[in-house]
């Protein structure tokens, strides 16, 4: 045992002492108790990372922290044990971060609400399971992670249980995740079967052989939809990402993610922004060895991933909730992140999680300070000019606004520019492939850019629209900026928007004089193979096809920057296209296709046929059949104690009479 | 006749001695007093059982010869299963005292009966001969039959009082004469003694073949199952256990359905499994032709049990019903563990049933209110997010009933599945699991009920008193740790059998 340990059960702690305790104490104590314990877990982080971690040799860059062995039966181990590794560490690090500042923004944000301490007892338990799922050693382990911070979600999105759309999009959020689950635990399952253990890596001190070591001993799998069904790694992986559409959110299970908003809003910043939907990729980054073993499960992902960017893209265009279209701004990142890890650059798409941690916990903290401010307006529609009411928010949230769109210098220009070069120099899926999906990521920027604006136009510049039920002119109530607990997370979160993106400046930027020190950090515990890594084999050639890349996504950003700028100043309130704004009708899509026939089966099958005629019937006919029974014995009916003398005589005599006559 | 030789050992009765201290002590402080205050009166029980659990500690491992002539034997089935007795016992307590404070009852008399009836299923596993056995289980009928018209004003209290008295003492003559049947079979012209109902002696006696008549010992076993299958309730002599669980007082229809059956699973392991089965492959002709009669009689008996169970418990629309024909449906998987002659599994699987079944009985105690108002399944409907706690709580112990894994109810149930398929009853557990199957339907119900469903009329979330929610507690860590780690309470289990075939083999 070690400070690992202490990262995971601080916020545990702090968990059970507030849902123990809670009920009883002041709002100041909660907040401190559940801000103290991220914060310890926050300070563990960074200790064991940059004291513990970091001055080990690079090769062997993973310090192991074993609790106790969990199951042991057969063939089939599982410890409680924690694995910190560079790919660990990054998760742990922002996930503290930006926990901790997301603690202490909600203490402002929920002041006064009701059930305040089980707002933050649900918040340490999710902190406590997110830490868990990224620093557990295998994969049973990693599912009891993942399946926990499902729970908290499914509690947090329904916080407000009182209102029917906060408990229906709970109950989706989780029915919907349960989909992608069960594909996850397939392939875990699958994987067992396959390599005989579901550790990560060899512990020789403890005698377990590592799933991953195991998975690059075997051979390429083919590029074929017959690999799919094959049952072998690119089964395994197929199956596994099925989990990572469910929980990140991907085509087609997205559909939950735009209503889990419904819960506060400093749970959308940290649960359905920054850390537990970003699960997906680090699971996929995490079994890196078994995925680049299975290029048809990869060219899936890739497609997946642009698929999912360009068409949330689209719809966030045109929402009118400033909720909604950070909801599908998220989606579309996240599709990005897996564009990056289905060409094998997995660095990239993790280096795209960790900007993206940052700067979209800002914009959602900034939608809550406004939202907050307008008395729990959330329609964009009824904002507008509140840039001089809100500097702060206003300012934090510009940088928020560039990062995401990709503005040169600012953090999010780094990591979209990497994954985009690494989609185009891409070869394992030929060249069609590559510059297909470049196009589709390079689209998604502009998009990207122009929803953003248009977020920013009709929030904060412009003239101050009033909801149309109270219309006149002078608004009793002018917004005031917020308080001090939500002002400051806003201005760090901002500073980190600008300048965490320096820590992977491309190689090719900088002539490759100075290497990227995030590839460079993550480069042991992710694994690729020759195929990926295009730019090797002809250095300069890579550096400047680096370099026009980075003045083509520039000029992306800029020029929807603009556009979005000159469309929406003049006209906030255009009306975008119907299909966009109801998004596509997926979710009705799906209830036609999916829900209903379920429940006519459930009713018309199962209840009506199943239940009425077979379970029915089967007691019916029992209760007669006792009936029947019992009419020889005149009075064995229901409830008078001689009739179940008779029934205890009748019985006794047939087990003596079987006992005698044998 | 030195006190040597007739084994006396207040050590070895301890747990016993102190279990029926604590409750004459609650008597005397009653009857002194004049009324003594609830939380003394439960105090001094959980002190009686604490007391007792450290005594049973003491004398781990401490495996002798018979002690007060044979009567009383100290092994690793009476420990085990002490543990579970003592285990219901607690929890039974915690959950009782806000319900004689709700319902405005004596205390005094309700924690001395609930000591008494403990103390007489600590004499029922550690008994060494079929008369203790005997006293042991009239202890616990007569204190459980007036526990449950402990609510005097309640006519469906009285109800199940008066029914379980009749029904209880009609089966418990079975029971005796199943006893007078075995002594007369085991007599022996000549022998010292000549006719017992020291176990020991009649393993040996059974063993050798050397019986007065083997047709009186068939006939003898086949009484006592049914004295034993009426305690246990088990198909068709469950009959009784429906009405009386739902007239009952919650607490008390808790500790029937798991303290109670718990002590008769003892006394069926202790007769059966180690006295009417053969060690080894050897043995009479007498002996085999006993134990393949009883295997084949129990394992149809574990059958129906199980399906009259489910079947009937997916029908019921008052909560307490539903559970009192699930635990009939338990009391049948269980029984698959005696038909495969695994006691081990039999007292895994009864610890994890007493922390499920005792704890969602809690929850229903807390909901039902002062005199059973709310038992109805309709009035569970919509209270998921009213009062999440306790709709969570019993939540997870529905689904351990149900088996779902991770839980101690799975556990159990994979532990007994295992023994009934090693020992070869495929079939028993084909039909096991379906039962298993069918079961998910009732429980998962009352969840959608809870979580899914438009909230009922008026629902005032319950409070809950310190003792309950300490119960609560402690039941769901005790339903993960079993479910999660068995690996210790295992390893305690597997180090006991293997003790145990030592004996044996001695």
């Amino acid at each position: 045992m070690n400070a690992l340990t202490l990262i995971v059960l601080a916020p545990l702690a702090g968990a059970i002492f507030l849902g123990l305790f809670g009920g009883r104490l002041g709002e100041r104590l909660i907040g401190f108790v559940a801000s103290a314990t991220v914060f310890i877990s926050a300070a563990a982080s960074f200790y064991v990372f940059f004291a513990r971690l970091l001055p080990l040799p690079e090769e062997s860059r993973v310090i192991h922290d074993y609790l106790f062995t969990w199951i042991n039966v057969g063939a089939f181990r599982t410890d409680a044990a924690l694995l910190l590794d560079p790919l660990s560490g990054i998760y742990i690090l922002f996930i503290t971060f930006v926990g901790f500042l997301i603690h202490v923004f909600a203490t402002g944000y929920m002041k006064g609400e009701r059930g305040y301490w089980r707002f933050f007892a649900y918040l340490n338990l999710f902190m406590f399971m997110m830490l868990v799922l990224v620093l557990a050693d295998n994969f049973l382990l990693m599912f009891v992670g993942w399946e926990g911070v499902g729970l908290c979600s499914y509690l947090l999105i329904g916080f407000y249980y009182d209102k029917t759309f906060a408990a229906d999009a709970a109950k989706k959020a989780f029915i919907v995740n349960r989909i992608g689950d069960f594909g996850f635990a397939l392939g875990v399952m699958l994987l067992f079967l396959k390599a005989g253990t579901i550790f990560y890596f060899d512990d020789p001190a403890r005698g377990i052989g590592g799933a991953f070591n195991w998975a690059m001993q075997q051979p390429f799998e083919s590029l074929t939809a017959a690999a799919i069904f094959g049952g072998g790694l690119t089964t395994i992986a197929a199956l596994m990402f099925i989990g990572a559409t469910g929980k990140s959110a991907q085509l087609p299970l997205f559909v939950w993610l735009p209503d889990a908003m419904a819960g506060p809003t400093p749970v959308s910043a940290l649960i359905h922004a920054a850390t537990m939907v970003t699960a997906g990729v680090y699971m996929v980054s995490r079994a890196s060895s078994i995925f680049i073993h299975a290029p048809a499960a990869m060219l899936i992902i890739a497609v997946v991933g642009a698929a999912t960017a360009i068409f949330a893209a689209t719809i966030g265009l045109a929402q009118w909730d400033i909720k909604k279209v950070l909801a599908y701004s998220t989606i579309s990142q996240l599709g990005y992140m897996f564009l990056a890890c289905g060409v094998g650059a997995f660095t990239a798409g993790i280096f795209h999680v960790f900007t993206h941690a940052f700067f979209k916990a800002l914009l959602f903290l900034g939608s809550g300070s406004v939202i907050v401010a307008l008395h729990h307006e959330q329609d964009m529609r009824n904002m507008g000019g509140l840039k001089k009411y809100l500097p702060v928010t206003f300012w934090t949230m510009v940088c928020g606004w560039l990062a995401i769109s990709g503005v040169p210098l600012f953090s999010g220009f780094f990591s979209k520019d990497e994954i985009l070069f690494n989609v185009y120099s891409s070869t394992q899926f030929g060249l069609v492939w590559a510059r297909v999906l470049w196009f589709v990521g390079a689209v998604t920027a502009l998009l990207t850019a122009v929803y953003m604006t248009r977020l920013m136009v009709l929030t904060f510049f412009g003239e101050r629209r009033s909801s149309s039920g109270h219309s006149h002119g002078h608004d009793h109530s002018t917004p005031h900026e917020s308080s001090r607990a939500m002002t400051v997370p806003l201005i760090i979160l901002a500073i980190g928007a600008v300048v965490v993106g320096y820590l992977g400046i491309p190689e090719g930027l900088s002539g490759g004089g100075i290497p990227n020190y995030f590839e460079r950090l993550l480069e042991p515990a992710i694994a690729t193979h020759a195929a990926v890594r295009t730019a090797g084999n002809d250095v300069e050639a890579g550096h400047s096809l680096e370099w026009i890349l980075t003045v083509v996504s520039s000029v992306i950003a800029i020029l929807g920057i603009l556009a979005g700028w000159r469309w929406f100043r003049t006209k906030p309130l255009w009306e975008p296209p119907k299909i966009l704004e109801e998004k596509y009708r997926v979710d009705e899509a799906y209830d036609a296709a999916v829900i209903q026939p379920i429940k006519a089966a459930s009713t018309g099958l199962l209840w009506k046929f199943v239940d009425v005629r077979i379970i029915d019937g089967a007691v019916n006919g029992a209760a007669r059949l006792a009936a029947a029974v019992g009419t020889g014995l005149r009075y064995m009916q229901g409830g008078l104690a001689r009739a179940y003398v008779a029934m205890v005589v009748l019985g006794a005599l047939l087990i003596i009479g079987y006992f005698v006559t044998k | 006749m030195d006190t040597s030789s007739l084994g006396i050992s207040y050590h070895a009765i301890l747990p016993e001695l102190i279990t029926a201290t604590a409750a004459i002590a609650i008597m005397v402080g009653d009857a002194v007093a004049r009324k003594i205050s609830r939380r003394t009166a439960g105090l001094l029980a959980l002190a009686g059982c604490a007391g007792a659990a450290v005594a049973v500690f003491s004398l781990w491992g401490e495996t002798g010869p018979a002690f007060y002539g044979g009567m009383i034997i100290n092994d690793p089935l009476r420990l085990s299963f002490a543990i579970v007795f003592l285990a219901v016992s607690t929890l039974t307590v915690l959950i009782s005292i806000r319900w004689i404070e709700d319902e405005g009852l004596p205390a005094g008399e309700y924690f001395a009966l609930l000591m008494f009836a403990t103390t007489g299923m600590l004499l029922m596993a550690s008994a060494n001969d079929l008369v203790m056995i005997f006293l042991g289980l009239e202890i616990t009928s007569i204190s459980t039959y007036v526990l449950c018209g402990y609510r005097r004003q309640d006519i469906r209290s009285n109800e199940s009082a008066v029914k379980y008295f009749i029904l209880g003492s009609f089966s418990t003559a079975f029971l005796l004469y199943g006893i007078a049947l075995i002594y007369g079979a085991c007599y022996i012209s000549g022998a010292h003694p000549a006719a017992t109902t020291n176990l020991q002696l009649i393993r040996e006696r059974i063993a050798d073949g050397a019986l007065f008549s083997p047709r009186m010992l068939m006939a003898g076993a086949a009484m006592m199952i049914v004295g034993f299958g009426f305690k246990v309730a088990t198909a068709p002599f469950h009959i009784w256990s429906p009405d009386v669980y739902q007239g009952a007082p919650t607490p008390v229809t808790a500790f029937l359905s798991t303290g109670s059956k718990a002590a008769a699973f003892a006394s069926f392991s202790r007769v059966f499994i180690l006295t009417f089965a053969a060690a080894s492959v050897m043995g009479s002709p007498e002996l085999r032709e006993l134990q393949s009669a009883w295997t084949g009689v129990l394992a149809v008996m574990a059958i129906l049990t199980m399906t009259i169970g489910n079947l009937v418990a997916i029908v019921q629309t008052n909560i307490k019903r539903m559970l009192a024909y699930s635990s009939i449906a338990h009391a049948g998987y269980a029984l698959m563990g005696i038909v495969a002659r695994d006691w081990q599994a039999v007292a895994f699987y009864m610890i994890g049933y007493a922390v499920i079944n005792i704890g969602a009985f809690a929850v229903i105690e807390a909901i039902a209110r002062r005199g059973d108002i709310r038992t109805s399944l309709s009035d569970y409907s919509g209270i998921g997010f009213r009062s999440l706690g306790l709709a969570s709580v019993l939540s997870l112990f529905l689904l351990s009933l149900a088996g779902i894994p991770a839980t101690a109810g799975f556990v159990g149930k994979l532990l007994v599945f295992k023994s009934a398929w090693g020992a070869g009853f495929h079939m028993l557990v084909v039909i096991a699991v379906i039962n298993s199957a069918v079961s998910w339907y009732y429980y998962l119900r009352v969840i959608v009920l809870m979580f899914f469903s438009e909230p009922a009329a008026e629902f005032n979330p319950p409070s809950l008193t310190k003792s309950l929610g300490v119960a609560l507690v402690i039941m769901a860590i005790a339903t993960f740790y079993l479910g999660l780690l068995p690996g210790r309470a295992l390893a305690l289990l597997e180090n006991a059998k293997n003790q145990a075939t030592m004996i044996v083999a001695k």
